[in-house]
């Protein structure tokens, strides 16, 4: 017979054999729960001991969230905004899987409480709380909610991309600078970025990067803290630092040392995958998209979502869609953006997006159709149709703009193929006619005064810039409107009010407000081309 | 005199020896703590000390009035438990002179966590004030909007009183006088109409407004501000509403009169409505006589005209005084809370047992602390006065129906009633605006908590335990 006390202790020695092997399993269970996606969050480096509070609150909470949502509406309402993040994090917080009170937060943040800020700094640091508020917080804790990216790319596309804004340029110059400190400029690294290991052990494992690492090491630099100042403050160090950053043999590790430091902080600062930008900037899939338009970002963010919640058919999922092909609209729009050196926004269409578009438009057009269990046009289907047609008007009337006559009449004979009644077919040249004047049917003299004069602008700053190309096609499109107009008013118009000013002093008016908002060495140049007189000093 | 001094010296040490003192002084430091470190605001230095100081003194009386509210209700309950008020009985001290002990004991030790605790605000405050960038907009914020005194000018309701009458009269003679209205409330409901239509600014009109008796017109920096809110008046359609875009309105400001050297005159502004805005203005604006006049020009093209409401729509802010001062008087309107806790809490503790009177006292508080809110949530019915809702409530129950509604609803009118409002935050709020609390307010809220609550409740308590029967238990 057994005594209790051996009892006891074979219990004892039971219960903690069991719980070490229950414990030792926890790890391969979490893995498979993980890989067969039986859990809503991975256990996040981002759940900290705050969440707690919605458990420690799970009798009063409804309680908590009351009174808190009722507070953050009075403050509002109050002109008074500090304690506005707080709160709503909270509110979020205690109700971390409510998708909805995420979005409706960020929004109210961004959109709400931002405007009624009086400064450009002071609407972007709202903005970004929106933003970050999402990114940061809600997609980590939910990272299969496809609303939350939807609403979080909307941001980037509307908030910041579009023009609604009062200071929706300077939100964009901040953006801009943000990344360009980040990807680099006027050379991006994108290629560096993309190809850079994931973490410093696995970059470090390479015996050449750890040579070079330590010799960098030897200088006193810390190459995590220091190697990108270094890069962009040379002359600060000595010529033995120079010499080992110009060593042909070190080419390859100070590339992937480069590129994994940029890409460290778009995972830190940003929250961004930089394999994931490398896979949108692939030509067959979203094209050359510049990370320091908000554009670009809608993009990541949209794309980001489906491929947390892979193949969905929601009406989230489809303004998702939306914001996709949107984004790339405004980039085809005007998806080159320069800030010259007095903080002045030059931007323009960037033609590159046009093929990258028509295609996402069509692989819309099938994904829906399967959605829909119907077959498949070729074309982009009901629900995009419209937009497609429309935008490859667009397309067409950039190209011949841009002097692309080639690529216009593809895009025409395609149009046709496509949505053959979507234009009378009279050639290419009868269509751009028209279309322009359509285009401007609605606008009175001053509209199309205006308009003229600001592609006359934008002809003359691009010439000014070197890009005579862009500047040639900028004064056709200000010709063409011009002649649209003028036609339109013949026999309409025999006292002449409506008549716009000779063609040649609207060339002359706009050299000169180009020359006023053109900074001094853009128009020393301009001036120098178009051979007038120098400037009096 | 000595007595009761004895008594207060009796009452802090045993707070100390028991260590609830010097728990919540931990706990009050830890707090600190934590919101120095993690007080973040909106970003900027200026929402920095505003959310540092909403919270620091809040959590402050927060946690003060609970440590008040559990010595007061203890010591009496615990004097009697172990017998020591045996003692104390048999000896030359009148049952006042204890209370009067115990009471002055807890105020202040009360006092000087107070003092503490408030000293540890004020010197942060001023820390992030400095570290504010000079020449920065967070800085002037923080100089003129914040760390300031500033006095709150409405323009003048007009009198109506005349038209009023007239249009009663008009509706007599028409027979339209609403049947299911007393005459009071009509004259309000004509009144108000009026008023409004004064504050209501049809498209391409513009509205003017002068102030009188603003302080005469100084040189120097901007320390004027015009703080606004409008809304779409209560003719817009919902439908003309909803092309708002961004909930927002087209409007500019004009500052000071037209032909005046000193006007001052925005551009047009996109903003959006029923959210305050706060223009700042060189306060030479106002004319020598004191007299400021100020139009707003309603250009929404989507043709909406524009109200501001009488409560806060549109508000001259001036500087009138400095922090220090300011500061010092929210905190003796804070402290008169929970002088009166205090007070509240013995009274209880003379008739009540510890777990009962903290209840009660408890109860009290948080009903004083969410007076404002539950006062607009379940006291009021309408625009109507309170007395006119208590009478409705009562012939509500007298004919019988909805009994447990209006019986809820007398219980809360009463509650709100008896109880006064203790939400420090009603004028931390103000402090942390820059707005100025004056010595009027603070002899009101004395004059209310202290002399006339606490003193009735003081009496009550003196009159109930010079009476009580100690040897016997009570529950």
């Amino acid at each position: 017979m057994m005594s209790t006390t051996t009892k006891k202790i074979l219990a004892f020695v039971l219960a903690i054999s069991l719980l070490t092997g229950g414990f030792s399993l926890v790890g391969q269970l979490n893995e498979s729960r993980r890989s067969l996606g039986l859990t809503m969050l991975e256990l996040p480096a981002q759940a900290r001991p705050d969440l707690l509070t919605s458990v420690l609150f799970s009798v009063g909470r409804a309680l908590a969230v009351d009174y808190l949502w009722i507070g953050l509406q009075k403050m509002q309402e109050d002109g008074r905004y500090f304690d506005a993040n707080q709160r709503s994090e909270w509110i979020c917080q205690l109700q971390p899987h409510f998708t909805s009170v995420w979005i409706f937060q960020a929004w109210n943040m961004s959109y709400n409480i931002s405007v009624a800020m009086t400064s450009g700094a002071d609407r972007w640091r709202w903005v970004k709380n929106g933003y970050e508020l999402l990114r940061d917080r809600g997609i980590p804790l939910n990272p299969k909610a496809i609303g939350m990216y939807q609403q979080l790319a909307w941001i980037f596309h509307h908030k910041i991309g579009a023009m609604s804004d009062d200071y929706h340029w300077y939100y964009k110059i901040q953006l801009a600078r943000a990344m360009e400190d980040i990807i680099g400029w006027p050379d991006a690294k994108y290629d560096v970025i993309v190809k850079a290991p994931e973490t410093w052990e696995k970059l470090v494992a390479d015996p050449r990067m750890a040579e070079f690492v330590e010799k960098i090491r030897e200088f006193k630099i810390d190459p995590q803290e220091k190697y990108l100042y270094l890069l962009s403050h040379r002359g600060e160090f000595g010529q033995k630092v120079i010499a080992l950053l110009d060593n042909p043999g070190y080419a390859h590790e100070k590339d992937m040392l480069e590129g994994f430091l940029r890409a460290d902080r778009l995972r830190r600062e940003w929250k961004m995958d930089a394999k994931i930008i490398g896979e949108l900037r692939k030509d067959d899939m979203y094209g050359p998209l510049d990370f320091r338009t908000p554009e670009a970002h809608a993009v990541y963010w949209s794309y980001a979502g489906f491929k947390a919640v892979g193949a969905d058919t929601s009406f989230e999922a489809l303004n998702t869609d939306r914001v996709i092909y949107g984004s790339l609209q405004e980039l085809t729009r005007r998806g080159r953006f320069v800030i010259t050196a007095e903080e002045m926004p030059l931007i323009s269409p960037d033609i590159r997006f046009i093929p990258v578009l028509h295609r996402i438009y069509l692989s819309l057009g099938k994904k829906w159709a399967a959605a829909e269990k119907i077959p498949w046009d070729g074309t982009a289907g009901e629900t995009f149709k419209d937009g497609h047609i429309n935008y490859m008007k667009k397309a067409i009337g950039l190209y011949y703009q841009y002097g692309r006559e080639d690529l216009a009449k593809k895009y025409w004979d395609m149009m046709l193929k496509l949505y053959p009644y979507a234009e009378k077919n009279d050639g290419l040249e009868a269509f751009v006619r028209r279309y322009v004047r359509e285009d401007i049917k609605s606008m009175g003299l001053t509209d199309v005064n205006s308009t003229v004069v600001m592609f006359l602008g934008q002809a003359y700053q691009r010439y000014a810039m070197g890009d005579d190309y862009s500047a040639l096609a900028m004064e056709r499109w200000a010709k063409t409107i011009y002649d649209s107009y003028m036609q339109g008013q013949e026999g309409k118009n025999e006292t002449g009010r409506m008549n716009m000013a000779p063609w040649k002093d609207l060339k002359n008016y706009a050299i000169k407000m180009s020359l006023q908002s053109l900074p001094e060495n853009l128009r020393e140049r301009l001036r120098t081309r178009l051979n007038l007189p120098p400037e009096k000093k | 005199m000595r007595k009761v001094w004895a008594i207060v010296r009796l009452t802090i040490a045993e707070s100390i020896r028991t260590r609830v003192a010097i728990a919540f002084v931990l706990l009050l430091a830890g707090v600190m703590v934590l919101l120095i470190s993690t007080a973040s605001g909106d970003g900027t230095v200026a929402g920095k000390i505003q959310m540092f100081m909403s919270y620091s003194m809040g959590l402050t009386y927060f946690l003060l009035a609970l440590l008040v509210i559990f010595l007061a209700c203890r010591t009496l309950d615990q004097d009697i438990q172990s017998q020591r008020i045996d003692s104390l009985a048999s000896k030359p001290l009148a049952r006042w002179q204890l209370l009067l002990g115990r009471w002055l004991g807890i105020v202040l030790l009360a006092l000087f966590l107070f003092i503490l605790s408030m000293g540890t605000t004020y010197t942060m405050v001023r820390l992030y004030a400095r570290s504010a960038k000079e020449k920065t907009q967070d800085k002037f914020k923080i100089d003129n909007q914040i760390l300031v005194a500033r006095r709150g000018f409405m323009p003048p309701l007009p009198d109506v009183s005349g038209q009023v009458e007239k249009r009663i009269a008009e509706l007599k003679a028409q027979g339209n006088m609403p049947q299911n209205r007393g005459y009071t409330d009509v004259q309000k409901m004509i009144g108000d109409e009026l008023i409004r239509q004064t504050r209501t600014v049809n498209p391409r009109q513009q509205g003017i407004w002068v102030f009188k008796g603003l302080p005469k017109p100084q040189q120097g920096e901007v320390v004027l501000t015009l703080r606004y809110k409008y809304e779409p008046s209560i003719t817009t359609t919902r439908d003309k509403e909803s092309n708002l875009r961004g909930d927002t309105i087209y409007g500019q400001w004009i500052i000071g009169r037209r032909e005046a050297k000193n006007v001052y005159i925005t551009s047009p502004m996109e903003k959006p409505y029923r959210t305050l805005q706060e223009l700042n203005i060189p306060i030479n604006a106002i004319d020598p006589d004191g007299s400021l006049t100020i139009a707003f020009i309603n250009g929404d093209p989507r043709e909406v005209a524009v109200h501001f409401p009488p409560q806060d729509g549109i508000e001259i802010l001036v500087h009138e005084g400095t922090f220090e001062p300011n500061f010092i008087r929210t905190a003796i309107i804070i402290f008169s809370a929970i002088v009166f806790l205090t007070t509240l809490a013995l009274a209880c503790g003379t008739f009540l047992s510890f777990p009962i009177a903290s209840l009660v006292a408890l109860s009290a508080f948080f009903v004083g602390i969410g007076g404002n809110f539950l006062y607009e949530a379940m006291g009021k019915f309408g625009d109507e006065t309170v007395l006119n809702t208590f009478v409705r409530v009562i012939g509500g129950l007298l004919s019988g129906k909805d009994v447990l509604n209006n019986c809820e609803r007398l219980i809360s009118l009463i509650s709100l009633q008896i109880i006064p409002v203790l939400d420090a935050s009603v004028f931390t709020s103000k402090l942390i605006d820059g707005r100025i609390i004056d010595w009027n307010d603070v002899a009101g809220q004395f004059g209310n908590l202290v002399i006339l609550k606490a003193g009735v409740l003081a009496i009550f308590a003196i009159f109930v335990f010079s009476r009580r029967e100690l040897g016997k238990i009570t529950v």
